[in-house]
């Protein structure tokens, strides 16, 4: 079930910390979703999952940091879509992503966010956590919205409600 | 506007936009290729439009961009790749061939679903972003990043080490031969009546004593340890996974060859010598600073026995 909760830029790390919890080292990789819903997700990887990425997506030789990132990247981008679109579907709008980048790799999870460098005050933050059966896999979406763009939600799920 | 016209428009701008743009069907067949990709493939639109994209382009990546591609009309998701991880698809010249430095255009490209009216991927439509400039600036950024980092840690005068990098230096030996039992040794080095080369011969030939000295006391050092100016005329040495008796052998070898040969230096021949201390890791050392603090003392011991010596920091029975 995904968790939601508003959050402000100084409780933003603990916010993230308590819904990611394992302070051990991640990877991270961010992507950007405009147009009638804006706002970035952050998809968090545990590091030994991270590691385990290639054996699990069915490559069998050993990968190179690049082919490493590549794919890190490419589930990244996988997971966010697979969300974000069954979010804007349901609302019927559509939506366009920019291209998916690494914003931390084996990093302690709470440099992931450095709050200083943050611009905002008030986002919305919706966390789902995905984990692998009998596989050491784990990670988290998270998807922020800042306030300017939580009113722009707010008046599509008017609208929807309006439609039921 | 009318439709026609505004259509003819869109096709001219899709056609002469500095962005790659072309479009493939399920089967791989291209059914839009724009003229940035023809300049740059040197294929023109006629010849490649209704070809196999991996048949009129046998260099891609075949098995890798299949997937990709498929994965776009499965998931009806937009896919990426970037310059970053995966430098170019099509080995295209870019427009630096005098001052770019890498051999060929790096891309970043998008692959978007195209889908009918009832949300069915139709088409994948790429789009390829020339980043050759992005990427010298980064590579530049690169390098400039190393240089800093290096000449952060470095003491302009003598090359060595600087005080902060040696500390932490020091800090990190200490912590991983106490997780690992190691042995671990410091000594501290004090050129011997410096303030004396200062005054009587000059500024100039102080800091050429202070050059020269560095050098022989890192030619007289192995690979692993760490020499470092630790303040005016002071100098540290980091000697991991090595006993107090090593160190004492190293130190005496150091104390020699400053001792050996005279110096020249603003006309003048200088005997110069150095004192130095030494102390080593033991169960009981708190902190790294510890151990400097014992050397320090074993230091102001071999400046009280005359100099020019070698004194062991004696812990407190």
């Amino acid at each position: 079930m995904p968790r939601i909760r508003l959050v402000t830029v100084n409780d933003v790390i603990n916010t993230v910390t308590d819904m990611v919890d394992h302070n051990a080292e991640v990877s991270a990789v961010r992507q950007a979703f405009s147009n009638s819903l804006r706002g970035e997700a952050i998809v968090i990887f545990a590091q030994r999952g991270a590691d385990d990425l290639a054996d699990l997506m069915g490559y069998d030789t050993d990968l190179d940091v690049a082919a490493e990132q590549e794919l890190l990247l490419e589930v990244g981008n996988l997971l966010v879509g697979a969300i974000i679109n069954g979010i804007s579907e349901t609302l019927e709008t559509d939506l366009s992503f920019s291209a998916p980048s690494l914003m931390a790799e084996r990093t302690p999870l709470d440099k992931v966010l450095v709050p200083e460098q943050l611009s905002w005050s008030h986002a919305l933050l919706m966390e789902v956590n995905f984990t692998v059966e009998n596989r050491d896999f784990k990670c988290h979406l998270l998807m922020f919205m800042t306030e300017d763009a939580i009113d722009t939600l707010r008046s599509i799920l008017d609208g929807f409600m309006d439609d039921i | 506007m009318t439709n026609e016209s505004h259509s003819s428009l869109l096709n001219f701008i899709v056609d002469r936009a500095h962005v790659g743009i072309f479009v493939i069907n399920r089967d791989r067949e291209l059914v839009l290729w724009n003229q940035f990709m023809e300049i740059h493939s040197e294929q023109k639109a006629d010849t490649v439009v209704g070809k196999n994209l991996f048949e009129a382009f046998p260099e891609l990546p075949k098995k890798w961009l299949d997937r990709k591609i498929e994965s776009v009309y499965i998931l009806k998701n937009f896919s990426f790749t970037s310059w970053e991880q995966r430098p170019y698809l099509f080995k295209f010249r870019h427009n630096r061939p005098v001052t770019g430095g890498v051999d060929c255009m790096r891309q970043d490209c998008t692959l978007m679903p195209v889908k009918d009216d009832n949300g069915e991927v139709q088409y994948v439509c790429f789009t390829l972003f020339d980043t050759t400039d992005t990427s010298i600036y980064q590579l530049q950024l690169q390098e400039l990043t190393e240089k800093l980092r290096e000449m952060s840690n470095r003491d302009g005068l003598t090359q060595l080490f600087n005080r902060r990098y040696i500390e932490e230096n020091l800090d990190m030996e200490f912590q991983r031969a106490k997780r690992y039992k190691h042995p671990l040794s410091v000594i501290l080095s004090d050129i011997d009546f410096f303030k004396k080369v200062n005054d009587t011969h000059g500024h100039l030939a102080g800091d050429e004593v202070l050059r020269i000295v560095s050098q022989r006391l890192q030619n007289g050092l192995r690979n692993v340890d760490v020499l470092g100016r630790y303040g005016g005329e002071e100098f540290m040495v980091v000697l991991p996974d090595t006993s107090l008796e090593g160190a004492r052998v190293l130190a005496e070898r150091l104390r020699q060859a400053v001792e050996e040969t005279p110096i020249e230096a603003e006309g003048a021949s200088l005997n110069v010598t150095v004192s130095l201390g030494i102390t080593e890791l033991r169960e009981a050392t708190a902190g790294y600073q510890q151990l400097i603090a014992e050397a320090d003392t074993g230091l102001y011991q071999s400046k009280e026995n005359g100099r020019n010596c070698v004194t062991i920091f004696a812990p407190p029975r």
